[in-house]
C-alpha cells in the first residue's frame, strides 16, 4: 500500500525559504546590456585602432604579393561621413629597390551614405593625387627573393592550368604574327641580293625546255608532211594532160553548119568540163600544201613566244623574292604594330567576356532555385547598384604636369545614361614622355560593347626598335625618339584602328653574314632621317585587315628595287644566251630544213599554181570564144535575114522611102 | 553555439511545463518570418532584433528557422512564381519603382521574385501562424504531455530520488 501511495506521490512541496522566480519582463535587459557593451567597444576599436591596423594589413598583404616593401603613410576612414583615404603610398621596384615602381601622396573617396542606405555603392568623387612610376626612393625598399622565388615555383606547378581565355588570346596572337608578321619578305629579297643565289638558277635551265619541243614538233611535221607535199608537187608538175585537153580546146573550129556546130560544142563542153575537174584537183594539193606552209610558218614564229616563256620559267625556279612597298612595310612594323594593339586586343576580349549581361538575357534562362530574378526598378536620376561618379587624377612631382578623370564607371551604364569616359593630358618629363593625351570611352549600353579611344604620346624614347630578325637579316633601329598617335574603335569583335608613328634620332642597326648586304643596306638607309608609319587596320581584333604605309618601306624599295633590277638584267641576259646555246642547233638545223622545202617545194609550188591559175583562165577563154563565135554567126544569119524581109516589105510598099 | 543549445534545451523543457505558451508561439512565429527571408536582408535584422530585444523563446526561433527555411527551399518555385506575377503588375510599378528608389527599402531585396513571394506568403501566414502555434502548444500539453505523464514509465522515472533531487534544484534555480 505504501509503495503505491509512494508511486502517486507528487514531487516534494518547494522549501518556503525558496525565492520565486522572476517573469524577467517584455526586454532581455541583460542581452541588450551585453550588445551596448559590444557596440561601444567596437566603436572605440574602431576609433582609435582600426586605422592602424587596416594599415598594417595593407602593407602586409602588398608587401607579400609584390615581394617588395610597400609603405602606406595613413589610412583614413571615417563612417560618419563615410570618407576613405589612403595617404602617401609608396611600392618598391622590385627590380630596382632604389625606386618606387609606384607612388601616390593620397586616395581619397567619399561614398554616399543615401545610395548605401538603398543597398548601392556610389562614390561622389574619388581622387589620386600625385601618381608617379619610377621615381627614388628616400631609403633603399626592402625586397623579399625568397617569396618570390616560392612564388614563380607555384606560378610554374600551375603553368599547364592557363585560363581559356588567355588560352584563346594567346593563339590568336601567334597567329597573328605567324601569319602577317613572320612574311620576312626584305630578308628574302636582300638575301637574294646579297647571295648567288640567283646564279644557281642558271644551272636549273633544264632540257625539257618548251622551245626544244617546239621544235621537236616543227622537225617532225615536216618529215612526216614532206612525202605528200613532193608527191603532190610532182602530180602537179605531170600536167600533159590538161595541156593536151587545152590545145584541143584552142585547135576546134566550129562548122558553119549549126547541126554539127552544135555537136562541136557539146563536145567541147565535155572536154571542158573534164578539164576543169583536173583543175580542181590540182589546185586542192595547191591549197593543201599552202595550209601546212602556214601552220609550219606559225610553229616556228611560236619559237620566240617560247623561248620568253622558257626565260620566265628559269627566273621561276631561280626563286626570286616578288618585292612591293606594301609588303616589305608590314614586314618591318606589323610586329610594332601588334605590340601597340595587344593591350587593347586584351582587354576587350576580358570586357567580351565579363561585359554585363543584357536584362533579356538573364530572363530567357531560368533562376537558380533559391535565388530567384532580380527585376529593377530604376528611375531617372536613381543609383545603379555600383558607381564611381568620378576620379581625378593629376600629378605634380618635380616637373611632372598632367591631370585627368574618369568618370563614370558603373554596373547600369544604361541607367547612368553615359558610359565610361576618361582623359588624361599632361607633360611627364620624369617618365621621358611629352604631349600626353589619353582620351576613349567604353560603352556597355551599346551592344556589342563599344570602345572609342585616343591616345597620343608627342615624344617618347624607345631605347629599341627591331625591325627584321631572321637568320638572314637583322635589321633594327637604337635609341629613337618616337611619336606615336592611335585613334581606334573596338566595336565588338571589330576593330578600325588608325595608327600614325614617326621616329627620328635613330641609330640603324644592321647585321648579317654577308658583308655585300650589310653595305647594300648601309647605302640605302643611310640617307633616311625621319621614319613614319600609318596604319590602318580593320576588321576582326585578332585577325585585322592590315593596310600600312611608311616611308621608310618606300625607299628601301626603291633601292632595293635598282639593285634587283641589275641583278635581274644581268640573270635574264644569262639565261637567255643559255637558253639560246641549249636550243640554237635545234633551231638552226629547222630553219636549214625549211629553207630547203622552200627551195624544193614551196619554190616549184608557187610557179605551179601559177601556171594553172594561167591554164584554168585560158580553159575559160577559149571556151568563151568559141561561144562568142557560135553567138556572132547566129546573129549575123538572123541580120541577113531580117534585112532580106524588110527589103520585101518595102517593095510591097505603095510609097517609097 | 552553448547558449543556442541552452536555448533548445529550455524550449523542451518549456514545452513540457505549463507556462510561457506565448513566448514560444512568437518564437515559432519569429521563426517562420527568419527561415522564408533571404539571410543578408533588412527584415533577418530586423527579426534577430526582435529576437535579442524581446523575450522570445530563441530556441523556438532558432529550430522554426531551419526547419521554415527548408520548407522556403521546397516551395522557391511557387514563390518565384508568386513574386514574379507581383512585381509585374502593372499597377504596382509606380509603388516598386519607389520603394525601389527610396534608401532602406531597397535592402529588404523585394525586387528578388523569390523574395517577393515568400514575404507575401509570409505576412499571410504569420498572424493566423501565431495563433496556430499557441493553440498547438496548449493542444500538445493537454494531450500529448498529460497522456505521457499518466504513463508508468514516467511515473517511474518520477519516483527515483535523482529526479526529486533534479525537481528540487530547478525550483530553486
Amino acid at each position: 500500500m505504501n509503495s503505491t501511495t509512494d508511486k502517486n506521490q507528487t514531487p516534494p512541496p518547494i522549501p518556503t525559504n525558496a525565492k520565486k522566480k522572476k517573469s524577467g519582463g517584455i526586454f532581455r535587459t541583460k542581452l541588450i546590456l551585453i550588445t551596448l557593451t559590444f557596440l561601444v567597444l567596437n566603436f572605440i576599436y574602431f576609433h582609435f585602432f582600426f586605422e592602424g591596423h587596416l594599415r598594417r594589413l595593407m602593407e602586409w598583404g602588398l608587401t607579400k604579393s609584390t615581394y617588395a616593401e610597400v609603405n602606406v603613410g595613413a589610412v583614413k576612414f571615417n563612417l560618419f561621413k563615410l570618407e576613405f583615404g589612403i595617404y602617401d603610398f609608396q611600392m618598391t621596384n622590385y627590380e630596382v629597390p632604389q625606386n618606387n615602381l609606384v607612388a601616390f601622396s593620397s586616395v581619397i573617396m567619399n561614398v554616399e551614405m543615401r545610395a548605401l542606405l538603398m543597398g548601392k555603392f556610389v562614390v561622389e568623387e574619388a581622387s589620386l593625387l600625385n601618381l608617379s612610376f619610377q621615381q627614388p626612393r628616400k631609403r633603399v625598399g626592402k625586397i623579399y627573393p625568397e617569396l618570390k622565388r616560392k612564388a614563380e615555383e607555384e606560378a610554374r606547378a600551375n603553368e599547364g592550368k592557363e585560363s581559356a581565355l588567355s588560352k584563346t588570346i594567346n593563339q590568336e596572337k601567334k597567329k597573328l604574327i605567324d601569319e602577317k608578321i613572320n612574311s620576312n619578305v626584305l630578308g628574302d629579297a636582300m638575301t637574294f641580293l646579297a647571295a648567288d643565289n640567283w646564279k644557281e638558277g642558271l644551272s636549273n635551265v633544264s632540257d625539257d625546255l618548251k622551245t626544244t619541243q617546239q621544235i621537236k614538233r616543227a622537225e617532225d611535221f615536216i618529215s612526216s608532211k614532206k612525202e605528200d607535199w613532193k608527191k603532190s608537187i610532182a602530180e602537179i608538175k605531170q600536167s600533159e594532160k590538161l595541156k593536151s585537153i587545152l590545145e584541143k580546146m584552142k585547135g576546134t573550129k566550129l562548122s558553119k553548119d549549126p547541126k554539127e556546130a552544135l555537136s562541136q560544142l557539146k563536145d567541147l563542153k565535155k572536154t571542158y568540163e573534164e578539164g576543169k575537174s583536173e583543175l580542181e584537183g590540182a589546185k586542192n594539193k595547191i591549197s593543201s600544201i599552202q595550209k601546212d606552209s602556214e601552220v609550219l610558218q606559225k610553229m616556228v614564229k611560236d619559237i620566240d613566244s617560247f623561248i620568253k616563256e622558257d626565260l620566265e620559267s628559269a627566273k621561276g625556279k631561280m626563286k626570286i623574292p616578288s618585292l612591293n612597298i606594301a609588303s616589305v612595310g608590314k614586314d618591318l612594323f606589323a610586329r610594332y604594330i601588334s605590340n601597340q594593339l595587344a593591350p587593347y586586343q586584351g582587354i576587350i576580349a576580358k570586357i567580351q567576356k565579363y561585359a554585363p549581361k543584357k536584362s533579356k538575357e538573364e530572363e530567357i534562362k531560368p533562376p537558380p532555385r533559391g535565388q530567384g530574378l532580380n527585376i529593377h526598378f530604376p528611375k531617372e536620376g536613381g543609383y545603379p547598384a555600383f558607381w564611381i561618379k568620378k576620379v581625378g587624377l593629376s600629378t605634380n612631382i618635380q616637373s611632372d604636369r598632367a591631370s585627368g578623370e574618369i568618370k563614370d564607371i558603373s554596373t547600369q551604364p544604361a541607367q547612368v545614361g553615359r558610359p565610361i569616359s576618361w582623359n588624361f593630358q599632361g607633360e611627364l618629363p620624369s617618365q621621358k614622355l611629352s604631349d600626353v593625351q589619353f582620351n576613349g570611352a567604353l560603352d556597355f549600353r551599346k551592344s556589342p560593347t563599344n570602345l572609342k579611344f585616343l591616345m597620343m604620346v608627342g615624344r617618347y624614347p624607345i631605347e629599341k626598335m627591331q625591325l627584321t630578325e631572321s637568320s638572314k637579316l637583322s635589321l633594327g633601329m637604337e635609341k629613337l625618339s618616337a611619336r606615336t598617335k592611335i585613334n581606334g574603335e573596338f566595336d565588338g569583335p571589330v576593330m578600325d584602328v588608325i595608327l600614325d608613328s614617326k621616329f627620328s634620332d635613330y641609330e640603324w642597326k644592321v647585321s648579317s653574314e654577308k658583308q655585300a648586304l650589310q653595305s647594300i643596306l648601309s647605302s640605302i638607309l643611310g640617307g633616311i632621317k625621319t621614319v613614319d608609319v600609318n596604319a590602318h587596320l580593320q576588321g576582326p581584333i585578332f585577325n585585322p585587315d592590315i593596310s600600312l604605309t611608311t616611308g621608310l618601306a618606300d625607299d628601301l624599295t626603291n633601292g632595293i628595287k635598282n639593285e634587283f633590277d641589275k641583278r635581274l638584267k644581268e640573270a635574264e641576259a644569262q639565261i637567255k644566251q643559255l637558253i639560246e646555246n641549249k636550243i640554237g642547233e635545234q633551231k638552226k638545223k629547222l630553219l636549214a630544213s625549211l629553207g630547203e622545202n622552200e627551195k624544193q617545194i614551196f619554190g616549184p609550188l608557187l610557179s605551179s599554181n601559177k601556171s594553172i591559175t594561167d591554164m584554168s583562165s585560158s580553159f575559160d577563154q577559149v571556151m568563151k570564144d568559141l561561144q562568142d563565135q557560135k553567138k556572132n554567126e547566129g546573129k549575123e544569119k538572123a541580120g541577113k535575114a531580117l534585112q532580106k524581109g524588110l527589103d520585101k516589105l518595102k517593095n510591097k510598099l505603095p510609097f517609097k522611102f | 553555439m552553448t547558449l543556442l543549445l541552452k536555448q533548445i534545451f529550455a524550449l523542451l523543457k518549456l514545452i513540457n511545463s505549463e507556462t510561457e505558451t506565448d513566448q514560444i508561439a512568437w518564437g515559432l512565429t519569429l521563426g517562420l518570418v527568419l527561415g522564408m527571408s533571404p539571410f543578408l536582408s533588412l527584415q533577418t535584422f530586423l527579426v534577430l532584433l526582435c529576437i535579442f530585444i524581446f523575450r522570445v523563446q530563441m530556441g523556438a526561433a532558432t529550430l522554426s528557422g531551419f526547419f521554415f527555411a527548408f520548407v522556403a527551399y521546397i516551395f522557391d518555385p511557387v514563390f518565384h512564381i508568386i513574386g514574379l506575377w507581383i512585381l509585374r503588375l502593372p499597377a504596382l510599378q509606380g509603388l516598386w519603382t519607389d520603394l525601389y528608389n527610396i534608401p532602406l527599402v531597397p535592402l529588404t531585396k523585394f525586387n528578388n521574385t523569390v523574395v517577393m513571394g515568400a514575404g507575401v506568403v509570409t505576412i499571410i501566414v504569420c498572424v493566423p501562424g501565431f495563433f496556430l502555434f499557441r493553440k498547438l502548444l496548449t493542444k500538445y500539453r493537454q494531450t500529448v504531455v498529460a497522456r505521457f505523464k499518466q504513463t508508468k514509465i514516467w511515473k517511474a522515472v518520477e519516483a527515483t530520488s535523482l529526479y526529486k533531487w533534479y525537481y528540487t534544484y530547478e525550483q530553486y534555480n
